[in-house]
């Protein structure tokens, strides 16, 4: 049962997965092209100077000194991780808000609910299916992007470390995935798509602002560390590959107690959107 | 001994949402091998009785059991041995039929090849995708998929909805096949010739209390019956003595016709007046479970916040 549902699930949404993909190769493939004539291009490092200290941090940019060095912006990580690997994780996550907005809520607006949940399936096991579903998509999907990347540097000729390069989006996944189970949570919440989609879009947006933000508000600076995204940071990923270890606890947490709490809620509700 | 034997047993059984009480105090049982209708308008309860008997949404008090297992408790197991076609139901229309039937599938098997049989018994195509079939024909691969597993019990909400008179007759021939094998058929519907056709019992709900449980001829019995009498010459109405007691009701008269309401019981005393009399004609239809049915609607709502069973007929 839980194959089949799986293969559904693969099949409902292939032509969307399809098209993110070729999305994501697309932009990959503009960002590797246009390196090599941005990065003749004389005067940028002052037109980063300029920039206020909000927009360079949304543009992945969180150290004025470190982009400006020779291991900074200039290089091939450095553009990347400011015109990429930075907005990756907002772009994929929105696909993955969307698909998880709708994992449970979707079927029950349709009525395909009552016909899934009176085959011999227990509702955690649907949830769950579907989830561990989508996050192996948005895997491949991430997947797709590193190969479109990698392929890219090689015919340019760049250097760029392919672990560094894995480990970011490694950390990117994790981020898209804790965002993906939150909106999991609200859609077995309201079992309503546009609802839940308003709540988690909305929270994540929310996240994304005071990760920019709270940086610049001095004694309210802690803030940046209750948003997911303040433990994604691109430019140091590709450049040194280190990881950091709260990273990956502070993801897999998310996605655990998300996931946890989005089949106790989904378990213990009526079936009424 | 009985609560052995029955398929569906509900014990108080009552549903809130919030100040609004959709099923109040539901005391039902349906014994195995019976086909059972739930019959009540729309808003009455009936869908919500089977959503509680599926688990998909819970009771605010009492509980149910089917086929001698608490619903809640045990859910999952119950999904292998009961079948379900949901009101107004839909699923993904990039399915075909087939692929439909395999999703529903999993985890029972031989019923991909009873599903096809099924399909071809109701003239369905499997390679038509679901969201290009009518919705008679959605509805037919729902019934489908209720009984490709063989379940012993089949709980089946307007089955017929959408259905031409073809398919709801090789219905019904279905519903007599499965009854004959022993299984036990649940639905709910306000078709009441349906009801008439297939039913052994029925149920009815009214503003979520159940107000009648009873066999389907003896709800018949139940309802005072219209008789219509043309004279072969003018009568005059001194003629007509009913009874003191006002237990037949005279509708209409004049010299040459009559139209009677006759209460349960009262049939031969009026056969026995009108054999003295020059009758030229006589209608005496058989009664209707609609005019049963009408007749327990007519009235104020049942308020007493207590069981509100009227009868109960025998099971067997």
């Amino acid at each position: 049962m839980k194959i089949a549902i799986m293969a559904v699930h693969l099949r409902l949404g292939m032509y969307g997965s399809l098209a993110w993909a070729g999305g994501l190769i697309i932009y990959a493939a503009a960002i590797v092209w246009i390196y090599p004539t941005v990065s003749e291009v004389e005067g940028m490092g002052d037109y980063l100077e300029a920039m206020p200290e909000q927009f360079r941090e949304l543009a992945g940019v969180t150290d004025l000194t470190q982009a400006l060095d020779e291991k900074g912006f200039f290089t091939f990580e450095g553009f990347l991780s400011t015109e990429y690997m930075s907005w990756f994780p907002v772009l994929l996550g929105i696909y993955a808000i969307t698909s998880g907005a709708g994992i449970v809520a979707r079927d029950a607006e349709r009525g395909a609910l009552d016909i899934l949940l009176a085959q011999p399936l227990h509702r955690y096991g649907l949830l769950l299916t579907r989830a561990v579903t989508q996050i192996a998509v948005l895997g491949m999907l991430t997947a797709v992007s590193l190969v479109a990347l990698l392929v890219g540097a090689a015919l340019l000729a760049e250097p760029i470390g392919k672990v560094d390069l894995l480990y970011t989006h490694a950390i990117a996944f994790g981020l898209i995935v804790a965002l993906y189970s939150v909106a999991v949570f609200w859609s077995a919440v309201f079992l309503r798509t546009s609802r839940a989609l308003a709540v988690a879009g909305l929270g994540t947006v929310l996240a994304y602002v005071i990760n920019v933000l709270a940086p610049s508000l001095g004694p309210l600076g802690w803030l940046e560390k209750l948003s997911p995204f303040a433990y994604y940071e691109s430019l140091p990923l590709l450049n040194t590959g280190d990881v950091d270890p709260f990273s990956i606890i502070v993801y897999s947490g998310i996605t655990l107690v998300a996931l946890a709490a989005a089949t106790r809620v989904f378990e213990h509700r009526d079936l009424v959107s | 001994m009985v609560a052995k034997q029955a398929a569906i047993r509900t014990f108080g059984l009552t549903k809130a949402y919030g100040d609004i009480l959709a099923l109040f105090n539901l005391d039902l049982e349906v014994s195995r091998g019976e086909v059972f209708g739930f019959l009540g308008p729309n808003g009455s309860g009936k869908t919500t009785t089977i959503r509680l008997l599926l688990d998909f949404i819970r009771p605010t008090s009492g509980r149910a059991e089917i086929l001698g297992l608490d619903t809640r408790k045990h859910a999952f197991d119950l999904r292998r041995r009961v079948g379900n076609l949901p009101g107004d139901f839909m699923i993904y229309p990039q399915l075909t039929v087939d692929a439909f039937f395999k999703l529903c599938s999993g985890g029972r098997p031989g019923g991909m090849e009873r599903a096809r049989t099924l399909a071809e018994r109701f003239g369905l195509d499997p390679g038509r995708k679901v969201g290009t079939l009518s919705s008679g024909n959605r509805q037919k691969a729902g019934l489908v998929q209720s009984l490709m597993h063989d379940p012993e019990l089949v709980i089946l909400d307007e089955p017929t909805s959408g259905l031409d008179p073809l398919v709801k007759e090789e219905f019904y021939g279905l519903v007599d096949e499965e009854k004959g094998r022993g299984k036990t058929i649940f639905l709910s519907s306000h078709v009441l010739p349906e009801i008439e056709r297939i039913c052994d019992r029925v149920g009815i709900v009214r503003e979520g209390r159940l107000i009648a449980v009873e066999k389907v001829d003896s709800l018949k019995r139940h309802k005072r019956r219209r008789m219509a009498v043309t004279f072969a010459m003018p009568v005059p109405g001194a003629a007509l003595n009913w009874g003191a007691d006002g237990a037949v009701e005279v509708l209409a008269s004049g010299n040459d016709h009559l139209e009677l309401s006759i209460p349960e019981g009262s049939v031969d005393g009026v056969v026995k007046i009108l054999a003295g009399l020059p009758v030229a004609d006589l209608v005496f239809p058989e009664a209707t479970l609609e005019e049963a049915f009408m007749s327990l609607y007519e009235g104020p709502a049942p308020q007493d916040p207590g069981p509100q069973v009227e009868s109960r007929g025998d099971a067997s």
